[in-house]
């Protein structure tokens, strides 16, 4: 009887799995002449220090995956965190870590840093 | 002191949530205590090792270790509980006609009772973890010994009993709604862990195509306000669901729903048979 339930979950895993990778299939066919400059995602910087997120603001384009690395100039940890973003990692002391992010859609985006969620916080402007 | 208290609170809230459904789930088994205890022990233990490889962890697979390793966790644990639904509806009757028999099948090794330690350990591994690496900032960040312990002890017994209440309130449920209630929280829980994990293979960059929020509940109910964090915590409560966060949360509610389903319909005959073979 259990049976009849693994195609069901094979056959959702598999629709979930092909669109994942016809998308990646997609944007590896250079069939756009703008593709190229696309293909890598950009990277952006945002520094923790003196638990004072730097830049306060930063700006995002609209519609575009993006890679925002957050440094952590402190000694102690930080947790990258963002409801509105759906993200939630941990930096730890002195160190770095990447956050995927998009594409997004314009607008602004809190974020903060939760083992200091009063003081340290800042926003991302997607234009 | 406040702040310490608030952030400790916040967190200690989804590991207690957690254990005060599952524990009062699991009640009537016989034995259990050393293997809650014993997966308390453990979670704490291998919460501070989490906390100090974080960094290792965090640099693995291309910078995207934490995601996986919390998706791991979270599909472990949603695996787990999963099991137990299904194995509580299997005794269901058994524990309503039965309370003797069940007590003989688990002492005889029918529930894993193992399976249980493994819940709460990882329960506890996942926000423990971040509970550790909190405090240890917070040593360095000058403030008191004293004023990081009361605060961490307020805020951890604030979380608890929030847990307690939760599990109390379940057990004084009369016996009959009881057993669908859990069950049934219990469903929601691992609905919301599955999708709680697709939210960080997303995070990682899978279904890229998939992870726009459907739609946002956030003026209406905050995941960050702490009723929005119970629910997160309890039936997987998000502001801003991603496409593939609710095809996880619908195909696994879906997917135990019909397992139970397919249960309770094939009902009295394979019961019977299974109560002559034991």
């Amino acid at each position: 009887m259990k049976k009849n339930l693994f195609p069901a979950i094979i056959v959702l895993a598999t629709i979930a799995f092909s669109t994942n990778a016809r998308a990646e299939a997609a944007k590896a066919e250079p069939a756009k002449p703008a593709a190229k400059a696309v293909a890598a995602p950009e990277n952006y910087v945002l520094t923790i220090k003196d638990h004072k997120f730097s830049p306060q603001e930063l700006e995002l384009p609209a519609d575009k995956k993006v890679k925002v690395v957050v440094k952590n100039l402190d000694a102690s940890p930080a947790e990258f965190e963002s409801e509105e973003l759906n993200r939630e990692k941990i930096v730890g002391a002195n160190s770095e870590i990447t956050v995927n992010l998009g594409p997004l859609k314009a607008g602004t985006y809190g974020f903060f840093d939760d083992f200091n969620r009063t003081t340290t916080t800042g926003t991302i402007k997607v234009k | 002191m406040l702040s310490t208290a608030i952030i400790i609170f916040r967190e200690a809230i989804e590991i207690s949530m957690i254990l005060g459904v599952v524990l009062a789930a699991t009640r009537r088994l016989p034995g259990r205590l050393f293997w809650v205890i014993g997966g308390m022990a453990g979670g704490a233990a291998g919460a501070g090792m989490v906390a100090v490889f974080a960094r290792s962890i965090s640099a693995s697979l291309s910078g995207m270790g934490q995601e996986f390793f919390n998706a791991m966790i979270l599909f472990t644990a949603a695996l787990f509980i999963g099991w137990t639904v299904v194995w509580m509806r299997k005794h269901a009757r058994d524990v309503v006609h039965q309370l003797r028999q069940v007590g003989n099948d688990v002492t005889h090794g029918r529930l894993p009772l193992y399976s249980l330690s493994l819940i709460i350990g990882l329960a506890m591994l996942r926000e423990g973890s971040e509970i550790v690496l909190f405090i240890y900032g917070m040593t360095l960040s000058g403030q008191t010994v004293s004023s990081i312990v009361i605060g961490s002890l307020i805020g951890a017994t604030l979380g608890i009993i929030i847990g307690v209440m939760l599990y109390y309130g379940l057990l004084k449920m009369p016996a009959r709604y009881m057993l669908s209630v859990t069950s049934w929280l219990l469903i929601l829980l691992v609905a919301g862990l599955a999708s709680q994990g697709a939210g960080y293979l997303s995070a990682a960059g899978y279904f890229s195509d998939l992870s726009q929020p459907l739609w946002n509940t956030s003026w209406l109910l905050s995941e960050d306000s702490i009723m929005g964090k119970m629910l997160h915590s309890l039936v997987g409560y998000s502001s801003r669901p991603s496409g593939i966060q609710l095809i996880f949360y619908v195909a696994t509610f879906g997917g135990l729903m019909s397992i139970t389903a397919i249960m309770n319909r094939g009902g009295n005959k394979p019961q019977a048979t299974v109560q002559a073979a034991q």
